[in-house]
């Protein structure tokens, strides 16, 4: 006895028939839970509202009917199994009905067979709803399925013996780059895709595999037809007929390029590597905290002559000059009890043939470093470097030497120059002496006298020219102070001299560094110019020297208030041999001197004037330590 | 008696220089020598003789020979009991800074003057021997 309840939406105007209906499905077993409609908008609103199981329709209703009732049904989109019932429907009718999608008719006078006609038609129902979902499911992992080659750019592939046609999926087109229309489905079209230099091969394995009626995997290359190249991991199995022979074969492929691409590059940055540590000069070698030697570059072939591992499991000591060893030996004991301790040493190492080889070498502590529990040394060849300081040693001898002989050259030629002059200025004097009355004389001396001056400064100013351009600047701790008192103790004696007021001034904040010998003849040479540039008739003569010392620099200031310099000349006191005016008596060499001693110390000089008003020298140096 | 030893190989500085000292007035005698191997020679001979040294010593740098630096490492052989309060006055037309430096490693050298000498350089190098 059936008990199943069902939902019943039942398309009829008359109340008897509606009645007959659902006592025939009750009587059938069926509980019912249904409704009567019997209009185009009741028949919407039931379908909106409920989930029916089935429709059962009269055919024939005023202002309705099973016709249009089935329309609605089919434009809802429900799948219900719809019965037609009528008394008067003919075979045509019934079977436009049903190619419209009804399930069955009935004829009035037949209800008795209506309980199994719905049992039977919800059966079909539920059959046709799990048959649906089954398609929907299949139709979503066929999805997934395809996603998941497309991913993976695995392919799947069945060649078909007998007629020589291949299937391919989606994705093996994808992977070949081509599409089904311009690939030659067949054995030998997939060859022509293989890479020349790998056809041979995957055919051999191919053949063996039909053969041997085994499966097959195999790695080839594929050319698409853009020209490039793919790398592919196949596999193939075989599928035998009947007959117990070959009839299908079928398999995948992976697309395997990239990891292909990123082995390779591997394999070549290890092989750069084993070069690189093997062709150049440099030896890495690995040391156990007693020296023992656990790793060794290749490059020790090329550096002491042994083979990599022949030194490995050996004590560095054993090799090390006996005369540097302690050395070495300490440097390294420390090395390894201070982490990060590293310096640079030189020692010699004996080499295969038995030589020793000058070497330097820098260790680095890695004990702690579990990839490398070590200590590293690098360490190279340094015997054609030593060579090339030595001889650059004895070159810089060799050039010293020379410079001291051009030096004393400069000297006693300047000193065999000037003694001749100087005796003839003292004779002068003594010549003055004789005649203290004849101004006449007095007039001719005096001329005498500041020719030989003039002489005598040139030849000095031509050897500080020459001192400034050979010599190298021998920076030491210099008192400007000092420096400048001393010039004007020395000068204020002279005739020139007379009635200046000198002012010293000045504050160093620390010592002042610089090449003593160019610093004074710069501020004699400025001290010089402003007593010689006096105005005659000046009653207030006047020059000073102030100073400051930085770290960093030091400026000087060398101030008078003499004749001061034309504007349009100040241009030119700088250059060489250049003079104010045929009277000047100096040599024209003492600005350009100053100047260029300025510049080799690296610091700058400016000049300030005013004609008749004074000139002041500025010059600032740097502070040159280190 | 004050004297005073003069070492030159140029005769006309050695003239000047005897007529301004002369000039000066301060010494009694000028002895004077063109060779520092002869000048040294008096030296040992006044040692011997038991002839009081000159007070100052005017010696040039640059002379043929023996130069003023080699005299004065011989002039350390002399007794010095007798050499010892001997004052030494560098006279030269050396413009080399090195000259001055050696010179001022001997300290019985107490000036280093630049030739022609003058009375301002007789009285500035008195100075120290009157002091």
């Amino acid at each position: 006895m059936m008990s199943t309840k069902i939902a019943v939406l039942i398309v009829e105007d008359n109340d008897s028939d509606y009645a007959l209906i659902t006592r025939e499905l009750e009587k059938s077993g069926f509980r019912l839970d249904a409704a009567q409609v019997d209009t185009r908008d009741l028949m919407i609103e039931a379908l909106r509202l409920k989930k029916w199981d089935i429709i059962i329709s009269d055919y024939l209703i005023p202002g309705f009917g099973g016709e249009e009732a089935l329309k609605l049904l089919n434009e809802s989109g429900h799948d219900i199994p719809f019965i037609l019932i009528s008394g008067t429907v003919g075979e045509e009718i019934a079977v436009n009905m049903m190619r419209q999608g009804a399930s069955d008719y009935l004829m009035k006078d037949k209800l008795a067979r209506l309980g199994s006609v719905v049992e039977r038609e919800l059966k079909e129902a539920v059959m046709r709803s799990e048959r649906k979902h089954a398609i929907a499911s299949l139709r979503e992992n066929s999805l997934i399925m395809r996603n998941a080659q497309n991913l993976a750019s695995l392919g799947s592939w069945q060649w078909d013996i007998k007629t020589n046609s291949i299937f391919w999926t989606d994705e093996l087109y994808n992977i070949y780059g081509l599409d089904p229309t311009s690939f030659n489905a067949t054995f030998e079209g997939y060859l022509q895709l293989v890479h020349p230099e790998d056809r041979e091969r995957v055919e051999k394995y191919i053949l063996k595999a039909l053969t041997t009626k085994t499966s097959v995997q195999f790695e080839e290359r594929i050319i698409r037809p853009d020209r490039t190249e793919r790398h592919l991991r196949s596999w193939g199995a075989v599928i035998l007929g009947e007959d117990g022979n070959p009839v299908k074969m079928h398999g995948a492929c992976l697309d395997i390029t990239d990891s292909k691409k990123v082995l390779e590059a591997l394999s070549w940055s290890e092989q750069r590597f084993k070069s690189l540590v093997a062709n150049i000069s440099d030896m890495i070698t690995l040391l156990d905290i007693q020296g023992k030697i656990l790793y060794q570059s290749a490059s020790i072939k090329n550096v002491l002559g042994f083979d990599e591992q022949e030194l490995v499991g050996k004590s560095v000591w054993d090799f090390v000059h006996p005369e540097d060893l302690e050395h070495v030996a300490d440097i390294f004991k420390e090395s390894v009890r201070v982490e990060g301790y590293s310096v640079l040493i030189e020692f010699r190492f004996k080499s295969k043939e038995g030589r020793y080889i000058q070497m330097e070498a820098q260790g680095n502590n890695q004990l702690s470093n579990p990839a490398i529990k070590g200590v590293v040394v690098n360490s190279r060849d340094i015997s054609e470097r030593k060579t090339a300081e030595e001889e650059l040693r004895a070159k810089n001898v060799q050039l010293e030497k020379t410079n001291e002989e051009i030096d004393r050259f400069v000297y006693s030629t300047s000193h065999d120059l000037r003694a001749p002059l100087l005796s003839v200025f003292g004779l002068i004097e003594m010549c003055e002496d004789f005649y203290p009355e004849n101004e006449d004389l007095h007039a001719l001396y005096g001329m005498m006298k500041a020719s030989i001056q003039r002489s005598d400064a040139i030849i000095k100013s031509i050897i500080d020219y020459s001192r400034n351009s050979r010599l190298e600047v021998a920076p030491e701790a210099l008192n400007l102070r000092e420096m400048a008192e001393g010039f004007i103790e020395n000068i204020k004696f002279m005739e020139q001299a007379k009635g200046i007021l000198f002012i010293v001034e000045g504050e160093a904040e620390c010592d002042f560094y610089s090449d003593k010998s160019r610093v004074f003849t710069i501020i004699n040479n400025l001290l010089t110019n402003a007593v010689k540039y006096q105005k005659m008739d000046n009653m207030e003569k006047q020059v000073s020297f102030d100073f400051n010392v930085t770290s960093e620099l030091a400026t000087i200031r060398v101030k008078d208030n003499g004749e001061g310099i034309p504007n349009e000349k100040i241009d030119s006191i700088f250059n060489m041999f250049y003079r104010l005016s045929n009277q000047s008596e100096g040599s024209g060499l003492g600005l350009y001197i100053c100047k260029e001693m300025v510049q080799r110390l690296g610091g700058s000089i400016h000049v300030d004037s005013k004609v008749q008003e004074g000139t002041t020298f500025s010059i600032s140096l740097p502070n040159i330590k280190n | 008696m004050r004297t005073i030893l003069l070492i030159d190989d140029d005769a006309i500085s050695n003239f000047l220089s005897k007529s301004m000292i002369e000039k000066s007035g301060i010494f009694d005698k000028v002895f004077v020598y063109s060779s520092a191997t002869a000048a040294l020679e008096f030296l040992f001979g006044c040692a011997e003789k038991e002839i009081e040294f000159p007070e100052i010593i005017l010696l040039d740098v640059m002379m043929p020979v023996m130069d003023g630096f080699t005299f004065l490492e011989e002039f350390k052989r002399l007794d010095p009991s007798k050499s010892g309060h001997v004052k030494v006055c560098m006279l030269t037309s050396s413009l080399d800074p090195k000259d001055r430096q050696q010179a001022d490693a001997y300290p019985q050298v107490v000036e280093f003057i630049s030739k022609p000498i003058n009375q301002e350089k007789i009285k500035k190098f008195m100075t120290h021997i009157d002091n």
